[in-house]
């Protein structure tokens, strides 16, 4: 009498069966199969279409979660109130100072902002707000306050 | 640096994973499904209800959210087998009360802890799985050698210790489990 339960005994009955599947023979696992080549292919698709809509769904998953992470960000920064100076030339003035204080600056960011002429003042001021989001303007603040130059 | 780098090499990208997916051949594709329906039905045993398709598009999200990447030069059906094998019996933790299987030569104490589990079982099912054993025994009645294969098989003994068993040679054994791996296989509802 084993003193195994039913349930363990089925189980250890699949698995033995489920590792001697793993390393069939090709023409022994096609042999296994009562039916022609249209079923045997209809169940090959069948199988890659559910290892294909694993990938697809992963995928959408993954777009899914950084459109969610995307919107947070708006948020964020759309929540974050900038103090900016008052004037729109004081505001020019000072993403300029900003940008020629920083050569570290992303090089994208940089290009963005070097023709400060063609930018709008709403463009400017977006920009201070993006750079304030970043920390930057008060990084910048402390900087002036360090006495660099 | 260097671990960077060879990390990098080391593990297939999500679009060498598509294309593997691609090729993939008829006989991997019924392969992985048939194995992976019969650890479905290893499960099932401890009242986790599952079947081999969950079993390989989860095989598949582990492979793509890097919980189990795919090393290169490991053939890619060989990685989906033993990433379900991995599923099965690795996070018991991760898993459903019962959802732990006892693929004995990966984890010597998980048959412990599946027969605890299993004990813990509702009646029913006990009943259920002890019905579906008798069903495959009654489809070998008058076959000794093979109610004594399966009656071995189900107390965990491994090849050479059933051949000795059995009084059989490897291709002799090989040809038995055949036998009852089609019919097991061809038992309705079990694909």
């Amino acid at each position: 009498m084993s003193k195994l339960t039913a349930s363990t005994r089925l189980a250890a009955l699949m698995n033995a069966l489920a590792d001697h599947t793993e390393h069939a023979s090709d023409a022994d696992i096609l042999g296994d199969v009562p039916h022609g080549r249209d079923e045997r292919k209809a169940a090959a698709t069948a199988v890659r279409s559910i290892l294909q809509g694993a990938i697809k769904t992963f995928r959408s998953e993954r777009r899914r979660k950084a459109a969610e992470e995307h919107v947070l960000a708006v948020g964020r920064l759309a929540a974050h109130r900038a103090k900016l100076p008052a004037s729109t030339a004081d505001r020019r003035a000072l993403l300029g100072s900003v940008v020629g204080k920083r050569p570290q600056m992303p090089e994208g960011m940089t290009l963005q902002f070097r023709n400060f002429a063609s930018l709008s003042d709403a463009d400017v001021e977006s920009a201070l707000k993006q750079l304030d989001a970043l920390g930057m303007l008060q990084d910048d603040e402390g900087s002036d306050q360090d006495g660099e130059p | 640096m260097a671990s960077k780098g060879v990390a990098a090499v080391e593990f297939a990208t999500e679009d060498e994973v598509a294309r593997a997916v691609e090729d993939l051949s008829e006989p991997q594709l019924a392969r992985l499904l048939r194995a992976a329906t019969l650890r479905a039905r290893a499960l099932t045993a401890y009242g986790l209800g599952t079947d081999g398709n969950d079993l390989l598009q989860e095989a598949m999200v582990r492979t793509l959210a890097g919980t189990r990447r795919w090393k290169r030069g490991v053939p890619f059906e060989t990685h989906l087998h033993s990433t379900v094998r991995s599923i099965c019996s690795h996070a018991p933790g991760e898993l459903e009360p019962g959802m732990v299987v006892a693929t004995a030569a990966e984890h010597p104490s998980a048959p412990e802890a599946a027969e605890l589990l299993a004990a813990s079982g509702d009646a029913a099912r006990s009943l259920a799985v002890k019905e579906e054993l008798d069903e495959i025994r009654r489809r070998f009645e008058g076959d000794d050698q093979m109610l004594l294969l399966i009656d071995a098989l189900g107390e965990q003994m491994k090849g050479p210790e059933i051949q000795q068993l059995l009084e059989v040679t490897v291709t002799q054994y090989e040809s038995l489990m055949t036998r009852l791996r089609r019919a097991v296989d061809r038992k309705k509802g079990w694909r």
